[in-house]
């Protein structure tokens, strides 16, 4: 399908806007140029509305024109004028949906249409529309092709189960697959109808049992699977639910455990204590300096020296006598002299000796007191004024860089201290215990779940090996009845027909699930250019469960919906929609709200080139920011551009007055880079710098 | 040596007194700091004083005004060595042996060089702007002793 024209009538904002779409092949964009509010998403509604009907409408919602008082009648009308190429004969149709109701009215009236065929000699109605309706865009199809860039987000982000079931549901629709599955239960139906008849047609007992049995294995087996696929989900889900807590509880962790944090905190503090207990001691190390020997010694050193002198004359004059009495009379208590020779009374040369060192004892002792108390002070103040070296200055360095070393230290645990109690202050008091909580309790669920979800598919599979025996003694018994033999032919068939149509849905399923896979790998790194041998994302792909993954280098899987920026989560799922649409070989336009929203520069280029060439028709709704940047793919793709203007945003966005305050879209002409007296806005600061930097 | 000034009392004039108690550890108020309050006692400021005095070459001065009692001759036992190198000092300055038996005569030439350092303590205290006492005098302390060898 290709779609020609539309014009809308009451339909919200649209009021007698007519549209033209791109059918030039090598230019196949339509651009409508809408800033938020002026009617983009209604006319996205409103195509879906006349193409599939209500069933295309959010729930509770209305076409009514927002301009219509309670009472009064709505006309709203979708016509649109599309072509249809099949076996090489294009044809062309207009369809046009109407719908008349009162507003407010409780009950929603259901639209009519009217198919025309449109031939060279007139328009030709053509009856039974919406079977026709279904075959030129089946509405199946309806999502894929209709698409805005928030929703189709969906496929990459939310529950992972939802992600999956929309992946699923979207490969499935779009391939067929719910018409093989229904052709699946066709054709078991006919085997059971077949093996019924045998039964009536035969009295024999066992084969009447056989037959109930195999009735009730046919009846449980997909009750199991259903149930079996619930487990599934809910593993998956709590899989899912579990990995979440696991990472908030190691981000907990890494913020660190309160009571952690406050016993290190204590110990930081009884630290920072000590170090200022030594502050203090070095302080008064250093303040011991200043009143010590040492420095008396170095500073009175003048005087000092002089009273010396003095002293040393006297001692050399013999004013000053040795202080010998006590080392004399210690060694009166020994048999021998310090000199070595022997003090020992009985020997005659000892007692000589001995009595001498008496002499010298009575000598000293009669010394005056003035001469005591100069021998004192030559004795006690040698270390004051004799010569020697300098130590003060050495003393303060080594107690003043003590005491920096210290206050360093200090200052380092006055540092960590405040680190620690700003990181307490953060820390909630349960984080890390309710992330804990939270994780084991998913995990007891999936201890729980998993070894169900065993115990079901093992009962899958015995009802499986069961219903084989079951078939296969079927099969001999009725063989042996002349009547079943007939039945049995049958239902050899049925089920070999059965196993032909099982195999090629799960052919295609595998298959297909493939081709979109590579489709869209293919588009998402052109999107994002990334290059095989050096980006950071390698390649995307759809798992057999229907989920889509990125990986990045070394094979790491990345979850599209934590570790893709905005812009590449959106590259995605557009690659997606896009791979779809082509895989399904299905021609129809892809139409496209807001699918720019958050890309830049290089990506949003490459997104609108990738949908352009991978689509037959590509319709996008864009805002001015969107456009902001790919003006130049769209002067080369771009083969129709209009604008809409909402009037009701005059005098703070349009520049001048449209002369109606009208709750409608009103159009122009003007192209992704011209503005007219209605379009024309007030720059904005994002339009300013978008101007600055082209400039 | 027994302490020949045990008898006596250090006198200090009055004007003094309210630097004393700025500089000096007080066990009673506040908490001492020693960066601010360098010195332990009072005397430990009278002797520093002596010893800048000296160390300055100042003359030893005299002084008839008011004075006050800042500490008693005794608690110089506490640092044996001091009582030694006030006489030294005294034996120094006048080179007379006979010096050492006249304490008042020793601790009048040794108040005399603390009635000419303190002034010069207090200016130096005085010009240490955002600096501690302890660092700036230390800081002091060390410059005199590297420029003028003792």
């Amino acid at each position: 399908m290709r779609l020609i024209r539309a014009r809308f009538d009451g339909f919200r904002l649209l009021h007698n806007l007519e549209i033209e779409f791109s059918t030039d092949p090598l230019r196949n964009i339509t651009v409508i140029r809408a800033a938020n509010e002026s009617g983009k998403t209604t006319m996205l509604t409103a195509l879906q509305w006349c193409l599939f009907g209500e069933e295309a409408l959010p729930s509770g919602y209305t076409p009514q024109s927002m301009d219509l008082k309670r009472g009064e009648i709505s006309d709203t009308v979708g016509d649109i004028i599309y072509e249809v190429t099949s076996k090489g004969v294009t044809k062309r149709f207009r369809l046009i949906r109407s719908l008349t109701e009162q507003v407010g009215a409780g009950v929603q009236r259901k639209s009519t249409t009217q198919l025309y065929e449109l031939l060279p000699t007139g328009n030709h109605e053509i009856p039974n529309v919406e079977a026709h309706l279904a075959v030129h865009m089946p509405s199946d199809l309806r999502e894929v092709f209709f698409t805005d860039g928030d929703q189709a987000l969906s496929f990459i982000q939310g529950a992972r189960t939802d992600q999956q079931r929309r992946v699923k549901k979207a490969i499935e629709q779009l391939m067929g697959l719910p018409m093989l599955e229904e052709a699946v239960e066709h054709v078991k139906k006919v085997e059971r109808d077949v093996r019924a008849k045998a039964e009536k047609s035969s009295n024999n007992a066992e084969l009447k049992q056989t037959q109930q049995e195999l009735e009730m294995l046919e009846t449980a087996i997909p009750e199991l699977e259903s149930r079996l696929k619930q487990a599934a989900d809910e593993i998956s889900n709590l899989t899912d639910l579990y990995g979440k807590a696991d990472r908030e509880l190691q981000e907990a962790l890494k913020r660190g455990n309160r009571d952690e944090i406050a016993a290190e905190l204590k110990r930081i503090q009884r630290e920072r204590q000590a170090s200022e207990t030594r502050i203090r001691s070095a302080e008064n190390r250093q303040a011991g300096l200043l009143s010590n020997n040492v420095f008396a010694r170095e500073m009175l050193g003048s005087k000092l020296r002089i009273a010396g002198n003095l002293l040393d004359d006297l001692r050399k004059k013999g004013a000053i006598p040795n202080k010998t009495i006590p080392i004399l009379e210690d060694r009166l208590q020994h048999a021998d002299c310090i000199c070595g020779e022997s003090l020992d009374k009985t020997d005659p040369d000892g007692a000589r000796r001995h009595r001498h060192i008496e002499e010298l004892i009575e000598e000293s002792r009669g010394a005056d007191a003035l001469k005591a108390k100069v021998s004192d002070l030559y004795f006690e103040g040698r270390d004051l004024f004799a010569a020697g070296q300098t130590k003060w200055i050495a003393d303060y360095t080594a107690a003043f860089s003590d005491r920096n070393t210290e206050q360093h230290t200090y200052d380092e645990l006055g540092r960590a201290e405040a680190n620690l109690e700003a990181k307490l202050d953060k820390v909630k008091d349960d984080n890390v215990q309710q992330a804990r909580e939270m994780r084991d309790t998913y995990r007891a669920r999936l201890d729980e779940k998993i070894p169900s979800a065993a115990r079901l598919e093992q009962q899958i599979r015995q009802h499986r090996e069961r219903r084989v025996d079951l078939e296969r003694k079927f099969q001999t018994l009725s063989a042996r009845e002349d009547k079943g033999r007939r039945f049995n032919c049958e239902l050899t068939a049925a089920r070999d027909i059965r196993g032909v149509v099982e195999r090629a849905l799960e052919i295609m399923k595998t298959r297909e699930v493939h081709s979109v896979s590579t489709k869209m790998n293919e588009h998402f790194l052109r999107m994002i250019g990334a290059h095989p041998d050096n980006a950071l994302i390698q390649r995307a792909e759809i798992t057999s469960e229907f989920r889509i993954v990125v990986f990045g280098r070394n094979e790491r899987v990345l979850d599209p919906s934590i570790d893709l920026n905005g812009a590449s989560r959106r590259a995605l799922t557009i690659a997606f929609v896009l791979a779809l649409t082509e895989v399904s070989g299905v021609e129809a336009p892809n139409v496209i709200d807001t699918p720019l929203g958050m890309m830049s520069g290089f990506v949003k280029t490459e997104v609108v080139r990738v949908a352009s060439e991978a689509s037959s028709q590509l319709i996008l709704f864009l805002t001015h920011d969107e456009i902001n940047g790919c003006e130049a793919i769209l002067d080369a793709r771009a083969g129709k551009v209009m604008t809409i203007t909402n009037p009701l945003h005059f005098p703070i966005v349009l520049k001048n007055d449209p002369g109606t305050t009208d709750a409608r879209a009103l159009p122009c002409d003007c192209d992704h880079r011209s503005v007219c007296q209605l379009c024309d806005r007030i720059a904005s600061a994002s339009d300013a710098a978008a101007m600055e930097e082209a400039a | 040596m027994s302490n020949p000034f045990a008898g006596s009392d250090i006198m200090i004039p009055e004007e003094y007194r309210e630097h004393f108690d700025s500089y000096v550890q007080k066990k009673e108020g506040k908490a001492a700091q020693p960066i601010h309050q360098p010195f332990a006692r009072n005397i430990d400021m009278w002797f520093f004083a002596i010893c800048l005095a000296v160390k300055k070459g100042l003359k030893a001065e005299s002084y008839s005004g008011k004075t006050y009692k800042a500490a008693e001759g005794v608690v110089l036992n506490s640092d044996p060595w001091r009582p030694t190198a006030l006489t030294l000092l005294a034996l120094g300055e006048t080179e007379d042996i006979s010096i050492i038996d006249r304490p008042g005569d020793m601790l009048r030439i040794a108040n005399g060089y603390a009635l000419a350092g303190l002034p010069a303590l207090l200016t130096v205290l005085g010009e240490r702007e955002g600096d501690t006492a302890l660092d700036y005098l230390s800081e002091t302390v060390e410059e005199l002793l590297r420029s003028k060898a003792a």
